[in-house]
């Protein structure tokens, strides 16, 4: 009985070894192909987001940093509290952008 | 790119790319990345009276952006931070009157240098043997790696201290904690950090592990939701005093905005006791820029 038992684990340890190597190279392989695939979508999608920031520096903040800088100067209270609201503005609005990314290339 | 709040010249890609650095580091470990930020911004050209400032303030915008990610992945405990804050910015407050009144003496430098080489030395060590203990004991006890701590005596001591009123912390999965006790853990870390002028990512993340009894995945989204808090109030206090150039925060802020996403989501796949193994290397690279600067300013030797 005994004899039997150890035989019949020895058995399926054998096939679970046998099955288990090629299990393991399938998921490697699709995991890396999925990895592939992300980072691929990623690098695209990096590359659409820079484009997009880069745009809003060069344009939109580059025209407020004249108002900013004499703001700094005259009023400190509401450059502080200016510059408070907008790293908060901006935080909620990239953490959007940068979801919408992360959720496209499936990321999660 | 010219910023004319600062008066310097900046190449806008190494901001950025400082940012998503920063960012990555800070939303998978739960820190601000002060250390890290600090000193390179200095290295880029901005003035030493703009770099702690404008680093506080680009920290509010990347803490927004990883807060917002861990809380989706139900790491956050709103509770909890909200009480920390509320005994933090006392202690920070305590902590600039201790710096001032050492500044009068003029040993400022040393001991605050000594103190925080000390500390942060020390918090590397310890989280380094007890995330390594719970590594072990995954594998021998077969626990679940998840939550794995080492260290439990002392969190059960403090979550036994039976002064009312008692408060159950549902997200972070503790029953019953005497309101007092997170009143004097993030009364002690605001201390440290305003003391030794530190964000208190490095503290204040062993301390919910370590004393709270936080999960370290929720440790960290709590940290951040946290820091979204005291790094506003230190935004306003530098900004009213001229150390803050919003400009080279929000460029920053686009890179460590993206580094932040793929930090918080990175904690997904990595087991606490993993976490913390990682986060002990942090405190001791603090640590050797501080004996760096101690010993090349001739304070320390």
């Amino acid at each position: 009985m005994f004899r039997y038992v150890s035989d019949c684990k020895a058995t399926d340890n054998f096939v679970v070894g046998l099955f288990q190597p090629k299990a393991e190279n399938i998921l490697s392989y699709t995991m890396r192909k999925r990895l592939k695939a992300v980072l691929g979508e990623f690098a695209i999608y990096l590359g659409i987001y820079s484009a997009i920031v880069t745009i809003y520096l060069l344009f939109i903040l580059s025209s407020f940093s004249g108002t900013l800088s004499a703001l700094s100067e005259s009023n400190l209270i509401i450059y502080s509290i200016l510059a408070l609201a907008l790293i908060l503005i901006q935080g909620v609005i990239l953490e959007n952008v940068t979801s919408f990314i992360m959720d496209r290339i499936g990321f999660r | 790119m010219y910023f004319p709040i600062s008066g310097v010249e900046v190449n806008m890609g190494l901001l950025a790319l400082l940012g998503f650095a920063v960012g990555v580091l800070g939303a998978f470990f739960g820190v601000g990345g002060g250390f890290l930020a600090a000193p390179v911004m200095y290295v880029l050209g901005v003035p030493i009276n703009y770099v702690v400032g404008t680093d506080l303030t680009h920290m509010v915008g990347k803490s927004v952006v990883a807060a917002k990610k861990h809380r989706s992945l139900g790491h956050v405990d709103i509770k909890l931070g909200a009480l920390m804050v509320l005994a933090t910015i006392p202690g920070v407050e305590l902590g600039a009157q201790i710096v001032e009144f050492l500044k009068t003496n003029e040993i400022a430098d040393l001991v605050i240098g000594v103190t925080y080489i000390v500390i942060l030395m020390g918090v590397s060590l310890f989280v380094a043997w007890e995330s390594r203990r719970a590594l072990r004991a995954v594998k021998v006890e077969k626990l679940t790696a998840k939550d794995a701590l080492a260290f439990k005596s002392f969190t059960r001591k403090i979550q036994s201290i039976n002064i009312p009123p008692m408060i159950r912390l549902q997200e972070s999965g503790i029953g019953s904690i005497s309101l007092w006790a997170i009143l004097l853990v993030g009364f002690l870390t605001g201390l440290l950090a305003g003391t030794l002028g530190v964000g208190g990512g490095f503290i204040r993340m062993p301390a919910l592990v370590y004393f709270i009894g936080c999960p370290t995945h929720v440790a960290i989204g709590t940290d951040l939701f946290e820091i979204i808090i005291s790094a506003s109030y230190g935004t306003l206090t530098h900004a009213l005093k001229g150390n803050v150039d919003i400009m080279i925060a929000l460029v920053m802020h686009t890179g460590a905005a993206i580094g932040a996403q793929i930090g918080a989501t990175l904690t997904k796949y990595y087991s606490g006791p993993k976490i913390r193994m990682y986060f002990s290397i942090l405190p001791a690279i603090g640590a050797l820029l501080v004996l760096y600067k101690l010993i090349s300013t001739n304070i320390l030797l």
